[in-house]
């Protein structure tokens, strides 16, 4: 029959939809859910606890539904409505008393409901701005501060210290925090629209052009996790990663006093060679402090061989493939704003050679 | 009425209108006729009269200390004639009662009218000396014969690759007289001393790489057997310095830099600057973010003066590198400032910054005048410095105590210097970082409210005479890379006029108070130095090419003449052969003035010196130079017709 | 199609979508720490041609004769060598991005009027104005300060700062090279028959 092909339809897509749900478990690494940064571990919570109550909602309203369908199974529901109305009109108010009880009790119901749900809502909100709260201002006044520069596919990274204009410096692609440390973060874009995410550590917040956007972060646990780009920016969006490193204060700062420092001098004669052809053929685009190559076209590379991977995660950072990459960017990363360049066989192996010992 | 009367009646009324609009246009065309005679009236009418009976200044003569060894009255063997930067001739032949007779004596031409003429001429003795801009020919003009006659010429034939690196045209500022030798810098980054009896070279000695960008157009102070030289390329990303060469031979002595630890700017243990925000160590790298100061420029393109009592010497700075301020967090020390060193091993004494995290381009390049002031009624010896920022300002020249710091001119980007501290206390709306965006009318422009053409002071009326600059700026940074060879700026800039309409004008300034005393305006942009004399006659020049004598008491316009160009050089005053006073000015426009070459009357490019003297020094026929007869009868000569 | 084959397209279609995108994440996931992710090894690195195909090759150009040396009358070929980005948008504005951002605009001012450098909006080039002519001053520099970028920036964006130059009206185009040698086209409408709306700026 008709209605009772419709509920059978009505099953099979509950059960389909409830596959889905585990699903969203592949999601490694990069789930907003694990967040565990002091800015993005209260959205975590709040985003567990909304989950499941509105999990329970779902549920306790499937369970109602189902057990008016199954209470009331075999009846015909139209008709005795019809009746009671049509008794009522005809007996006036003797029959529909009952009718009236019947009606009473479903309000009940209703008001039960509509009383948890207020309840229920007035807890999630003050929940949310609990949780706004705490992720919109850090507990103390930070002094680190990093200008995250969002470009078309990749991502500068300049620290700098509130007091102390020399402790800043450059870098591209990755991100050192200290643990327990409220970092400020500027986010500044260089052409169009992207958004900063840091799934382990806090909350998306875009990129916005002609405009300066602040947040903040902190990590709480050590570790490496990676970011990425989370609002469409073009062919490359998908190939611009950020290597989110969180460790102690100490190694913080070791690891910030090795990127303060120039590139260490080119000490033999083959290392110099490669360096007069980085300074001739890239040295317009990228910067490799200490030496004559200060372009900002491109991410600067000064300390380039201890980054994980290259054009913010298209490769890993292996020799070859920075063969491959110099060679023709583009075909490995699509829209690589890198052309081909045309260097000779000998000249690339030196420069390569170069480029390897840029700890 | 019928229609015809009223047609008529309409038409009478049209006649009647037009005679009115004819009139008011022939009355506005009347009184706006700027014919020369009128115009001089008009000057001399808008000046601001001087307070009557101008005390005479407290001020300490001078002796031959302060002069080159060996000048006499009528000399003039360095750009400003003596070491404090006075660029005042004792020369009184020329007042205020005859300057108005001034005549054109002779010209001299020296070929390169491809770029702005910037240099004043020296004399020493019968013998005139004038280097051009690039290639930097220099000429010694015989003084003895009618007319000036060209007694040698000096090829250094510098490399053309310096033409494309020099940010303000190929110019020359200007060359030193000592011990027989004129010296002088090439726009390739050499500095070359050539005999000034024959033409010959002594030295030459390479200073930098012109393919980086570094460029030579100061001109240089001798001094003591040393020759104090500085590069120029603030807009190249260079690394601005000092060097001393021995005068005799050449070579480098030492070299101070303007940025860099301790070690590289020269300072020790001797170094004391007065504010406490500059006492530090290697401030010259501290105050800027890591590696940022290697290209932070600094460039020392100016005036350096000297003073013979303590033996130190005083020079400015230029702007920071990149001008895009948002890529150079810190007070980028010690861009934008003026050192005052021992003139022996140049080791700083004290140091002062102008305008720290420099957004504007403002340089502290200008020259810096020793003289002795009456302070708040005791008697300092200070510097004098016009800043391009607007600020004119009276140091201690033995402390670096800033006494007075007050506007010269118009400006808007600060509304004060803070007297604790002598930091520039900058309004909010004016800063020009974060970059990416227009920021209008900010006010000096770069080029300033004065840039490096000199002021001149008088001993006689303790006023300084100075070119001001009325023009503002809108300014958009960018981000910028450095490649060596290519300009190192991130700005983007459109220049206009600033408030009053008056693009330039000519003031008389007291220092030791902070206060103009007279102002000549002008329609072009007033971009010469000024020259005063004994006689109590103020010199100077415009862009469009008149050259002006005022009275430098009351500033009343008492002469004026229009030259084949703008003038952007300062002139100078000298007793020739024939025992007269005679003014020399070079009048050919380029360097920063090409800014304004759009304006409508702005003059060609020229390369003439002019000289004048009074009317009854410059016979109608000068004697020919070697003639036999008298009087210029003419003579015959075997064979020509 | 009947009613219960019609709900299950929906969940259908979402299980399949999920199925796919989650693969890609355990594949990433799979890769190990991060960034760590090579191209599938289905898909070999083709290098891209189009780089370097269609441009004029290097020694064709080397006969494009620099500003009127004698002589060159009899081989106009190689000047009137065309730029293959003429006319491109996408071309032009690469090579607007690339003349400010490699300082050319520091010199020739960001409207091309001039400044520390020429002017190359007019008629008037020291070195030649056709396509190859400017192509060539750019990569070898000239005497008077203008830096060399042949060994900086490859040839293919080279043709496009050139593009953009060509752009903005002042160069001539390939086919009348010859005639604007000696300033023969000062006054003449160039853009007749070229690819560029109008003499003045594309923007």
């Amino acid at each position: 029959m008709c209605t009772e092909r419709a509920r059978r339809a009505r099953r099979r897509s509950a059960l389909a939809a409830l596959t889905l749900v585990p699903l969203a478990a592949c999601n490694g690494t990069t789930s907003y859910l694990d967040a565990q940064g002091a800015s993005g571990h209260p959205a975590a919570v709040l985003g567990v606890w909304l989950t499941a109550i509105s999990g329970a909602v779902v549920a306790i309203v499937c369970v109602a539904i189902l057990a008016g369908i199954w209470r009331h199974r075999g009846e015909h529901n139209a008709p005795q409505v019809e009746d009671a109305r049509a008794k009522e009109e005809h007996d006036g108010s003797a029959g529909s008393a009952a009718a009236r009880r019947e009606i009473r009790s479903g309000l009940r119901w209703i008001y039960i409901g509509i009383g948890a749900t207020v309840v229920v809502l007035l807890l999630t909100f003050a929940g949310t701005m609990v949780t706004l709260d705490a992720a919109s201002r850090p507990r103390e006044v930070p002094s680190l501060t990093l200008d995250v520069t969002g470009h078309q596919w990749w991502w500068e990274v300049r620290y700098s210290d509130l007091h102390d204009p020399s402790l800043g410096f450059v870098t591209a692609n990755e991100v050192h925090l200290p643990i327990g440390v409220p970092v400020r973060v500027r986010l500044h874009s260089a052409d169009v629209i992207h958004s900063f995410w840091l799934p382990q550590i806090a909350g998306k917040t875009d990129v916005i052009p002609g405009q300066v956007n602040e947040m903040w972060l902190q990590a709480d646990h050590a570790g490496t996790s990676r970011g990425s780009c989370a609002e469409y920016c073009g062919l490359g969006h998908a190939v611009m990663a950020l290597a989110a490193t969180a460790e102690a204060p100490a190694a913080f700062a070791r690891w910030a006093a090795a990127r303060r420092a120039e590139a260490s001098p080119a000490t033999t004669p083959a290392l110099q060679a490669g360096e007069l052809v980085f300074v001739r053929s890239c040295g317009a685009c990228h910067a490799v402090a200490g030496t004559n190559a200060l372009g900002r076209y491109g991410p600067d590379l000064t300390h380039l061989a201890s980054r994980p991977s290259i054009g913010a995660g298209a490769l890993a950072n292996t020799p070859e493939n920075l063969a491959r990459w110099i060679r023709n960017a583009p075909a490995l990363k699509e829209g690589s704003r890198m052309p081909a360049l045309a260097l000779d066989d000998a000249d690339l192996r030196t420069v390569v050679a170069y480029l390897t010992t840029l700890r | 009425m019928n229609g015809r009367g009223r047609r008529e009646e309409r038409a009478r009324g049209r006649e009647v209108v037009r005679g009115a609009c004819a009139a008011a246009l022939l009355t506005t065309m009347a009184c706006g006729s700027k014919e020369h005679g009128a115009r001089t009236a008009e000057l001399a009418a808008a000046t601001v009269p001087a307070p009557a009976g101008v005390a005479a200044p407290s001020v300490a003569a001078r002796g031959a200390a302060w002069l080159p060894e060996g000048a006499t009255d009528g000399d003039w063997m360095m750009p400003s004639r003596d070491y404090a930067g006075t660029r005042y001739s004792p020369l009184t032949e020329v007042d205020t009662s005859n300057v108005g007779t001034l005549q054109l004596a002779w010209t001299f031409d020296d070929g390169e009218s491809h770029y702005g003429h910037e240099m004043t001429p020296l004399v020493q003795g019968n013998t005139m000396y004038i280097v051009s801009p690039f290639p930097n020919r220099a000429y010694a003009i015989d003084l003895s014969k009618p007319g000036g006659q060209v007694k040698w010429k000096f090829e250094p034939n510098p490399s053309p690759i310096a033409i494309g690196k020099a940010c303000c045209d190929a110019v020359n500022r200007g060359a030193a007289l000592y011990d027989g030798k004129l010296i002088f810098n090439l726009l390739d980054d050499h500095t070359v001393a050539v005999d000034a009896a024959t033409g010959k070279e002594v030295w030459r000695t390479k200073l930098a790489n012109v393919e980086d960008g570094t460029t030579m157009t100061m001109a240089p102070l001798v001094v003591d057997g040393k020759v104090y030289v500085g590069n120029s390329g603030g807009e190249m990303g260079v690394s601005g310095w000092l060097a001393a060469l021995d005068a005799g031979t050449g070579k480098e002595l030492w070299r101070a830099y303007s940025v860099g630890p301790d070690s590289m700017v020269r300072i020790g243990n001797e170094f004391s600057p007065f504010y406490s925000w500059m006492r530090g160590k290697d401030l010259g790298v501290k105050t800027w973010p890591a590696n940022a100061w290697k290209h932070g420029a600094g460039a020392v393109w100016g005036w350096v003066t000297y003073d013979p009592e303590s033996k130190w010497i005083y020079y400015g700075t230029s702007n920071t590198g990149p001008w895009n301020a948002a890529q150079r967090p810190g007070l980028n020390l010690w861009t934008s400032g003026v050192f005052a060193r021992n003139a022996d091993d140049g080791m700083a004494r004290w140091a002062y910054v102008f305008t720290p995290h420099n957004e504007w381009d403002y340089d502290g390049v200008n020259e810096n005048v020793l003289v002795d002031l009456p302070i708040d009624g005791h008697p300092r010896k200070v510097m004098v410095q016009f800043n391009r920022n607007g600020f004119a300002y009276t140091i201690d020249r033995t402390t670096g105590e800033v006494l007075v710091a007050k506007p010269f001119g118009h400006e808007n980007w600060a509304s004060g210097i803070d007297p604790k501290t002598a930091m520039p206390i900058v309004n909010e709306a004016k800063h020009t970082v974060p970059p990416g965006r227009w920021v209008r009318d900010i006010c000096p422009a770069d080029i300033g409210v004065k840039d490096f053409e000199p002021t001149a002071f008088s001993p006689k009326t303790g006023l300084f005479y100075v070119p001001v600059q009325n023009v503002c700026m809108d300014y958009k940074g960018r981000e910028v890379s450095y490649i060596a060879g290519t300009p190192y700026w991130g700005a983007h800039m459109s220049r206009h006029t600033g408030p009053g309409g008056h693009p330039g004008s000519f003031i008389a300034f007291d220092a030791a108070k902070g206060e103009k005393v007279w102002e000549i305006p002008e329609d072009f942009l007033v971009y010469s130095g000024a020259l005063v004399t004994a006689g109590d006659v103020v010199f100077y020049g415009t862009i469009e090419g008149w050259f002006r004598a005022a009275d430098a008491r009351t500033g009343k316009v008492l002469w004026s003449r229009k030259l084949g160009s703008g003038i952007i050089s300062a002139p100078m005053a000298y007793r020739a052969p024939d025992g007269h006073e005679y003014i020399a000015v070079a009048a050919g426009v380029g360097g920063g003035a090409m800014t304004q070459a759009s304006q409508p009357g702005f003059p060609p490019r020229g390369s003439t010196y002019y000289v004048f003297s009074l009317g009854k020094n410059v016979p109608a026929v000068p004697p020919q130079t070697g003639a036999k007869g008298e009087g210029g009868a003419p003579q015959k000569t075997g064979g020509k017709p | 199609m009947s009613d219960s084959r019609r709900a299950w397209t929906v969940p259908a279609a979402l299980l399949i979508a999920a199925a796919v995108g989650c693969r890609q994440d355990t594949q990433d996931v799979r890769g190990g720490a991060v960034g760590d992710r090579t191209l599938p090894q289905s898909q070999p690195a083709v290098l891209r041609a189009a780089d370097t195909t269609g441009l004029p090759a290097e020694g064709a150009l080397a006969r494009v004769a620099i500003g009127d040396i004698a002589g060159v009358g009899n081989n106009t070929l190689a000047t009137q060598m065309k730029n293959p980005y003429s006319g491109d948008m996408a071309a032009i504005t690469q090579g607007q991005e690339l003349f400010v951002g490699m300082n050319c605009a520091a010199c020739h001012g960001y409207d091309l009027k001039g400044g520390m450098g020429p002017d190359l909006t007019d008629t008037y080039w020291r070195y030649g104005g056709s396509p190859a002519a400017i192509y060539k001053t750019i990569f070898e520099g000239r005497p008077q300060g203008m830096p060399a970028w042949g060994r900086t920036i490859p040839p293919a964006l080279i043709w496009k700062v050139a593009a953009y130059i060509e752009s903005k009206g002042g160069a001539f185009p390939a086919r009348l090279a010859d005639r604007g040698r000696q300033g023969d086209l000062a006054d003449e409408d160039t853009t007749a028959g070229s690819t560029l709306k109008g003499r003045n700026n594309v923007y």
